[in-house]
């Protein structure tokens, strides 16, 4: 295909045609100015990828790669920053001129040669990836009885269920499709294919006037009885981006689970992917990077793609599987296919091949949490990893849920209930597609206070379906440029730098001590930043379920969440009281309040401490202050024994003595000064 | 044959725990246990450490003259000199209660080391007083723990995870550790932080003792420069504390809402803040605005409390207080400011910004 290097061909049978794309309706569109082609049906991301961009910018002197978590926000009009919109949810229009939005690089017009013709050349160090979108004021309030986020199976069943309740239901999908990730994992013996359950849920859904389907929206945050989400609309050549308040008094979360990233150095070069990802991206718009590819997994269900790659005509070279003696029926059948297998192996290092647009992969033997020798570079196309899946949490903890992290399942899972909000599906904890969706129904039984359902695994034993392993970890290393990555999102955080400084302690130009400071990290952290963290042994166990909940929050702008939450007190501030609680027997328990007058004209400040004499200034002496005015007149508080009108005394005022005479006593408050308005002590 | 218990369980996880802890050790030769965590590099700080607060009686401002010096030379011999830092905090006030409250700051500060000097309104916006106390020095928590940390490992001090121990505290101030079927005792547990009181003290002596505040901690997303690296405002109990990479931590009384609303108040008037993170918790606050210290009516577990951003900086103060070492100043400052002490008419009180708000 012309312009589309990165498009699956047709003239085979295979099952990466792209379901969504219209091959017979060809579109050309302009980002930043170069030309892009696509297909009808594409997103703007798919038809970038397709076109041969795979790369953010630079961060810290490396390539970023560009996906579906990492891609920058654009405007379809230059520097309107209110009609922001998101690659991967905006799509691609016939003679659209969409502009990336932040810190791009300052571009000559002249030809992009180099990683430059395959960048969106943003300077990641000037500016992180932002979401506008997650600062503008809400278009529209949307009433319903009950809100699903998440429009995979398990969003889709619980949308059903509770209509069913005669309940009216907003169902809130990111992508342009429901279905979710569920044909990616494929099905069990005796189980209906995903494809089958998807259809019937959609069709379902389809006829039911109780539930609404927002496409393309992300749910920004999630608050008791709200949800605040973004949406992209499309009228004819011209896509508006709107948030929206939907008010709701049950909430289910089917968020899903978010793929981890193997921490090893260049795992967030171009061209290194997340399987699910690189699935979708083929599945839906037929797009895939590249004609050879390495994976390298911890989870058995990966092993489906490179079967399926087969059959589109991509090589994978190897698949590296940090399980040494992994069991699986996939495992079995990718074997069929003749696709070498490694067992005990991980990636060590992904640096950009010496030539053309591939990577250089490093594998490394990998037994009881050891790495040991590391085998040759090999040039590849295309890595695929496999780090295993984190329940997606973020907006769980943010509605004030709670979670811990599971050491067996390697993940941070939820704990505890919310009222009037349920999860549902993956991001409950829940594996198989048979349990998510009975944890669908679940969710509304929980939340319309009915019979509830059980949630039963249909789960293979685990000496033929081997467990999923930890995400994969390499340390950083000594001898390459490369870095690595907490987590594939907006993020860019990297794993402590465990090189301990050569110098001798007392030497001036030492490196410090290697810290690691989550907690000076001025950016909401992803909870898969959290996990990768919670392996890496920079948050304890313990803490993990804590951290999650306190950094996985709406990154919103706070002004607004002010006005949205208490406006200001504008009733004016009480005065202060004459005799304030802090000064209560500050001067003794026979303290007066006296007027006071300066022996020349002069206005005798607050907090001015009075002196028998002029010799004493350490303010421990002072038997007397200043507390205020009445008119013209200064109000102290005396603590002298047996004072009288006329006497005098010094007061000290930025370090000068001042004279000043007791001119009258001042008939005491009505009560005593006292600690009112807190709850009195016993 | 089981151990001897040691001299001392200190419960804490705060950097005046750490410290108070090495010097009960170090200088004064006990045996002891610290019970705390170290989680200031993951977790959203509960408060800051600072050498200067919004103290009105002098004699705190006298304490904390001899102290700061102490405990700077402390720290640089514990290796934690790269964890402090020297700066200018601003504390400023928009209520005439807090007003009043910044003038006693000023002149009970006078004449021990505290040089302040008054900000021009324009500095701050209409109506708003401040001051600049120079040359305080502020202690970077998750840079300090892991030096203290090694600094207490070096003096022989066992240290028991918090999160993990089963912790019992007898009536007569004892303290029993449980870390997996190992049990280590201890003669006198001081409970050094409000985490630690909170978790060991029975409630009903919590609820007599002390004003429990709703407190939140707010992380942003990098800013423009605030006025200073610290800043406080004394009205909202509320301080502000700008990283390196921009990023304010801002730590203030009430619920998420309410702290988020004077957050945006105070800072959002010319500048975007976006929302990193943030965390709800509860404080301990004496009624009369002064610290606690000291076991109550002469039993159980010795209690620090109340001592605020300067606690940090008291400790040396405190472990001479806690082994019978004190001077005659300290002893009549931590003396008079025991728990039990009359509240009502309390004859320590300092300011207390939850009596302040309450009253507005």
């Amino acid at each position: 295909m012309k312009g589309q290097p990165n498009r699956l061909g047709i003239d085979k049978q295979h099952g990466f045609h792209g379901t969504e794309i219209d091959r017979s309706k060809p579109l050309k569109f302009h980002l930043d100015g170069r030309t892009i082609s696509g297909f009808a049906g594409d997103t703007v991301l798919s038809a970038a990828l397709a076109s041969g961009i795979d790369m953010v910018g630079e961060f810290d002197g490396q390539p970023i790669g560009l996906s579906g978590r990492f891609s920058p926000a654009m405007t379809q009009r230059r520097g309107k920053a209110a009609q922001t919109l998101p690659m991967q949810r905006t799509p691609a229009l016939d003679g659209a001129e969409f502009h990336t939005f932040g810190g791009r690089l300052r571009r000559l017009r002249l030809p992009a040669f180099g990683n430059k013709r395959r960048s969106l050349q943003q300077n990641l160090d000037r500016a992180a990836l932002a979401s506008p979108w997650h600062d503008q004021q809400p278009h529209a309030l949307i009433t319903t009885d009950v809100v699903v986020v998440g429009g995979g199976v398990a969003g889709m069943i619980a949308a059903l269920a509770a209509a069913r309740t005669g309940a009216s239901v907003t169902l809130l999908e990111a992508s342009p499709l429901l279905g979710g990730s569920a044909r990616y994992f494929g099905s069990q013996e005796g189980d209906e294919t995903p494809d089958q359950t998807i259809s019937q849920l959609s069709a379902a859904i389809a006829v039911t006037d109780a539930i609404t389907v927002i496409l393309r929206a992300q749910v920004l945050a999630v608050h008791s009885g709200r949800v605040r989400a973004h949406r992209v609309l499309v009228d004819g050549t011209t896509v508006t981006g709107e948030v929206i308040d939907l008010a709701a008094p049950r909430i289910i979360l089917a968020t899903g689970a978010i793929e981890r990233l193997p921490v090893f150095p260049g795992n967030r070069q171009p061209r290194v992917m997340t399987t699910l990802e690189a699935y979708l991206l083929a599945e839906r718009y037929g797009v895939w990077l590249g004609r050879s590819a390495i994976l390298a997994t911890v989870h058995s269900a990966a092993y489906r793609l490179p079967m399926l790659l087969t059959d589109a005509g991509v090589a994978t070279q190897k698949i590296a599987d940090s399980r040494t003696d992994p069991q699986s029926r996939f495992i079995e059948f990718s074997r069929a296919y003749g696709i070498m297998q490694a067992g005990g192996t991980i990636p060590a290092l992904a640096a950009p091949a010496a030539k053309g647009l591939g990577l250089s992969v490093t594998l490394q033997l990998f037994f009881d949490g050891y790495a040991a020798h590391a085998e040759a570079p090999v040039p590849t196309d295309l890595l695929l990893v496999c780090g295993g899946w984190q329940p997606d949490l973020t907006l769980w903890h943010m509605a004030g849920g709670r979670s811990r992290w599971n050491a067996e399942r390697h993940r941070i899972e939820p704990i505890g209930a919310l009222p009037q909000m349920a999860l549902a599906g993956s991001a409950a904890g829940h594996f198989s597609k048979h349990a998510c969706l009975l944890s669908g129904q679940d969710a509304v039984d929980k939340l319309f206070g009915a019979p509830r359902t059980p949630v039963v695994e249909l789960t293979i034993d685990p000496a033929y379906e081997t467990l999923d392993a930890p995400t994969p970890k390499v340390p950083r290393s000594e001898t390459t440029e490369q870095v690595s990555y907490l987590d594939a999102g907006l993020n860019l955080i990297q794993p402590p730098d465990p090189r301990p400084s050569t110098k001798r302690p007392w030497w001036p130009f030492r490196r410090p001590e290697p810290t690691w400071s989550l907690a000076d990290q001025p950016r909401s952290l992803g909870i898969v930043d959290v996990a990768a963290g919670v392996q890496l042994g920079g948050i304890p166990v313990e803490s993990a379920g804590i951290v999650a909940q306190e950094r996985t929050v709406a990154s919103g702008d706070l002004i607004d969440a002010a006005r949205l939450a208490l406006l200001p007190d504008l009733r004016p501030a009480p005065p202060a009281p004459r005799v304030p609680a802090f000064l209560v027997g500050r001067f003794g328990p026979e303290q007066q309040v006296w007027m006071v007058a300066p022996a020349e004209p002069r206005i005798l400040p607050v907090g001015a401490l009075i002196f028998v004499n002029s010799d004493q200034s350490d303010s421990r002496q002072a038997i007397g202050a200043v507390v205020g005015h009445d008119g013209d007149s200064a109000i102290a508080l005396i603590g002298k024994a047996s004072p009288h009108a006329g006497e005098g005394l010094t007061l000290r005022d930025q370090g000068r003595s001042i004279a000043i005479r007791l001119v009258e006593p001042v008939a005491p408050p009505q009560s005593s000064p006292t600690f009112s308005g807190v709850p009195s002590p016993a | 044959m089981s151990e001897a218990p040691a001299d001392f369980a200190v419960v804490g996880s705060t950097p005046l725990a750490r410290l108070v802890a090495g010097l009960l050790a170090g200088v004064h030769g006990k045996r002891v246990i610290w019970v705390g965590d170290s989680h200031a590099a993951f977790r959203l700080p509960r408060g800051i450490d600072l050498s200067v607060g919004p103290m009105t009686r002098p004699e705190s401002w006298a304490l904390l003259s001899q102290a700061v010096p102490e405990t700077v030379k402390l720290l640089a011999k514990a290796g934690g000199k790269a964890s402090t830092m020297r700066l200018d905090p601003i504390f400023f006030a928009d209520t005439p209660i807090g007003q009043q409250a910044m003038a006693f700051v000023c002149s009970s500060a006078a004449g021990f080391s505290a040089a302040i000097e008054p900000l021009p309104s324009e500095h701050l916006g209409k109506g708003r007083e401040g001051i600049v106390l120079r040359d305080a020095l502020y202690l970077q928590r998750d840079r300090l723990e892991p030096v203290l940390d090694r600094w207490l490992e070096g003096l022989g001090v066992t240290r028991l995870p918090l999160v993990q121990v089963r912790l019992t505290i007898a009536p007569n101030g004892s303290a029993s550790m449980d870390l997996e079927g190992k049990v280590t005792e201890a003669t006198r547990a001081i409970l050094a932080d409000d985490e630690a009181i909170l978790g060991h003290l029975p409630p009903e002596a919590v609820a007599s003792l002390f004003y429990r505040q709703a407190m939140t901690t707010i992380l942003t997303e990098p800013t423009f420069p605030l006025a200073a690296r610290v800043m406080l405002q004394i009205d909202a109990d509320l301080s502000f504390t700008q990283g390196s990479h921009g990023g304010v931590i801002a730590i203030g009384a009430g619920g998420h809402d309410a702290c988020v609303s004077h957050i945006g108040v105070l800072l959002g008037a010319n500048r975007q803040l976006r929302q990193a993170g943030g965390n709800s918790h509860d404080s301990l606050r004496s009624h009369d605005g002064a610290p606690i210290v000291g076991s109550i009516n002469g039993t159980g577990p010795e209690l620090l409390a109340g001592l605020g951003a300067t606690g940090a900086f008291l400790a040396p103060a405190l472990a001479r207080w806690f082994v019978g070492a004190a001077t005659t100043d300290e002893l009549a400052y931590f003396a008079a400011r025991i728990p039990g002490r009359p509240m009502a008419h309390s004859t320590v009180a300092d300011y207390a910004p939850h009596a302040a708000l309450a009253a507005a």
